[in-house]
């Protein structure tokens, strides 16, 4: 008998000791988050690592080869509307949201289901947002995985089975603040931000406890009352309801210890007459102290917006020697480049045709074209780039071994009239949940679709491939040489990175919304790309039509796991 | 005996049915829902029920999803002749009250009475660039 206890005493130990191995082994540390880049193996973050530069070092499929990839697997996300999700990978297992939030683990090898999570919706929560109801995938940390939902919610699932271990409440979704963001993790910190920024909202990114949820830091993207830049909104309540979204993951430089995250446009979006000023911190890239949330520094794009350049696009980090940069591509038809140690304009070079300024101040400021500048009296004709751009929500990737960037872009331009409240399209008067433009008419003139190539240290546009539709995919680079793009027409497609030749390309069945990444299991390398139409795609049919052939296209919701032969 | 049993149970049933109707009538009369007891517009298509039908898109943020004329964007198109269903009075009257399982469209009827349902379906009406011989309201 004493035998048998001793013997069931070592027994359970070993079964603790072995499970505490298997839960270290299937755990995402912060040592593999820092080092990312150099893990191709994996996909650990929506951006694929804190540079947020969406490269990756395998070769495995590369422009020799890739004339024959062909989908291994294919899962459908159940729903429709906009997928716009990345799929995130680690140890083999796929973490991919759907749109309206539903969050699956899959066999990354095979596309085969291994969890759910339906996190239950509010019903009416579709018509609090402006611009689908789409989500873009999630963070991993520790033995958890966590997704924003629309309805405002953050929830850590159990990585082993997706069972529910916090659920915490940002905002009230009634209001219109909203989430669509993939999370960011840094320090053991859950970094989210909202969306709203079409409606009268003052908004936010918060830093949660990855183990309890519990909020950290909150830091307003409008300054308050008392606050340095509150002024620049001209009122209180302009401030107070100036929208300034932020649902693009930002990226994390660890030497810096700097979180460098975008903020959207101001509300409303196409009436500067009701806010006087420039607007802080909309349309930014925030430079912000990851422990408390506090802004060490911040660059703006477009002061004073009134053709809703929401420049909440992403930052890329990279380093040209000694130069430490990052890189943005933003709706305003400009690729930038900004010190990221201390936020000073470097360049501002045009993705697409640029009227709406003639230049910039010597700090990056631009000029404005009054021709082109929308007032309650004046259509401005033929404003160029239109309010998706240049370069839209869609992320750009950048190759750091050589240097250059390549940006998913358009070019189309918009006619624009604003309009005071009881006018044009605007209601009679502010309410909170309802949606608030501040236009009179507005109408996207027809264009096309390109793709970019620049050297990213200087800024010379290296190739321009031009296509019938905008890109609306976001960008991988690998390698092998190779930067995959995606259509709303559903072509997904491999490009020749030096030269932008078209080496492959493979019909989704549905426009291509979200964004591809890579990976391996046993050796082999994967690329993987969500399918399904969706988001606010008014830009292709108001008025003439931005790309008009777009209407009524077919929705879908599908992840495509594609490898060779 | 029996026959005053016989009629005392279909007393019964007759009471049975009128409470269970009139619970159903209850629930349909709850503020919060509108019953869809009207199958055709009862307003005209006229300039002022236009205007006051564009007035509550705005108000309602219809433009959001459907654009400032019905263009369409995050929703469809409601101009041309392109429709899942057949676009008759009773089904838009629907679909604007009650919303549209399975995609982003969302009930509308805790905001709107039957009145201002009618007049944005004026309103879209008016929008109409379709066939003409398809139209069937």
């Amino acid at each position: 008998m004493y035998k048998i206890i001793i013997k069931l005493f070592i027994l359970s130990i070993l079964i603790i000791f072995n499970l505490n191995i298997a839960n270290a082994q299937n755990a995402v540390t912060d040592e593999m988050l820092l080092s990312a880049q150099e893990d191709p193996n994996n996909w650990l973050m929506a951006p694929g690592n804190y540079t947020g530069n969406r490269f990756s070092k395998l070769g495995q499929i590369n422009t020799a080869n890739v004339s024959g990839l062909v989908p291994k697997w294919i899962f459908s996300l159940g729903t429709l509307d906009a997928q716009n999700t990345t799929p995130v990978i680690h140890n083999g297992v796929m973490y991919v949201t759907a749109s309206h939030g539903r969050t699956y683990a899959l066999n990354a090898a095979n596309g085969q289901e291994i969890w759910r999570y339906f996190h239950q919706l509010p019903e009416g929560v579709a018509g609090k947002m402006c611009c689908d109801i789409g989500n873009r995938g999630v963070a991993l940390y520790g033995d958890k995985v966590y997704v924003a939902t629309p309805d405002s919610h953050v929830v850590a699932l159990n990585k082993s089975d997706g069972s529910v271990a916090w659920d915490v409440t940002i905002a009230n979704w009634e209001d219109a603040i909203t989430m669509t963001v993939a999370p960011l993790v840094v320090k053991g910190k859950v970094i989210v931000g909202m969306s709203g920024a079409e409606y009268p909202t003052r908004l936010w990114i918060d830093a949660l406890d990855s183990e309890t949820g519990e909020q950290v830091w909150r830091r307003y993207t409008i300054p308050g009352p008392g606050e340095p830049g509150h002024e620049t909104w001209g009122s209180a309540r302009a401030a107070m309801y100036g929208g300034s979204s932020a649902w693009i993951t930002g990226s994390y430089d660890p030497e810096l210890d700097i979180l460098y995250w975008g903020v959207g446009n101001p509300n409303p979006d196409w009436d500067g007459t009701v806010r006087p000023g420039d607007n802080l911190y909309s349309n930014s890239t925030l430079a912000l102290d990851p422990d408390t949330g506090a802004i060490k520094f911040y660059f703006q794009y477009t002061p004073a917006d009134v053709w809703d350049y929401d420049g909440n696009n992403e930052p890329i980090l990279v380093d040209y020697g000694d130069e430490k940069v990052w890189l943005h591509g933003d709706r305003n038809g400009y690729l930038y480049k900004i010190d990221r140690t201390n936020g000073a304009f470097k360049y501002g070079k045009e993705i697409s045709k640029v009227n709406w300024n003639t230049g910039f101040t010597y700090d990056g400021r631009p000029i404005w074209n009054m021709d082109k500048v929308p007032t309650y009296d004046y259509e401005a004709k033929d404003i160029c780039p239109a309010s998706e751009g240049g370069k839209w929500w869609n992320p750009m990737t950048v190759n750091p071994e050589t240097g250059w960037v390549f940006v998913p872009s358009r070019e189309i331009c918009v006619d624009i009239k604003s309009a005071p409240l009881g006018e044009g399209l605007n209601p009679d008067e502010i309410t909170v949940g309802k949606p608030y433009w501040g236009i009179g008419t507005i109408g996207w003139n027809t264009g096309y679709g390109q793709l970019v190539a620049f050297d990213g240290r200087t800024g010379e546009k290296m190739w321009v491939v031009k296509d019938r539709s905008p890109f609306t995919s976001g960008l991988l680079s690998t390698r092998g040489g190779l930067l995959f793009a995606g259509t709303p027409e559903g072509e997904f497609r491999a490009y020749h990175q030096e030269t932008g030749e078209e080496l492959w390309s493979f019909q989704t069945g549905s426009g291509i919304f979200g964004s591809p990444s890579t990976y391996t299991i046993d050796g082999e390398q994967f690329v993987a790309v969500p399918s399904g139409f969706g988001g606010w795609t008014g830009w292709a049919i108001f008025g003439e039509g931005g790309a008009p052939w777009l209407k009524d296209s077919r929705k879908g919701g599908i992840i495509i796991g594609f490898g060779l032969p | 005996m029996k026959m005053i049993l016989n009629n005392l149970k279909i007393f019964y049933l007759f009471i049975i049915i009128f409470l269970f109707y009139s619970l159903a009538q209850a629930g349909i009369e709850d503020k919060n829902t509108i019953s869809i007891k009207t199958i055709e517009n009862p307003l005209e298509l006229d300039e002022e029920t236009i205007k006051a039908g564009k007035k509550l898109w705005r108000k309602t943020g219809c433009y959001s999803c459907h654009g400032g004329n019905a263009e369409g964007g995050v929703g469809p198109n409601l101009q041309d002749d392109i429709w899942v269903y057949k676009p008759s009075d009773a089904m838009l009257f629907k679909t604007i009250a009650k919303g549209r399982k399975g995609t982003n469209m969302v009930g509308w009827e805790k905001e709107l009475n039957s009145d201002e349902i009618w007049k944005i379906i004026i309103f879209i009406r008016s929008l109409y660039t379709g066939d003409k011989s398809k139209i069937i309201w």
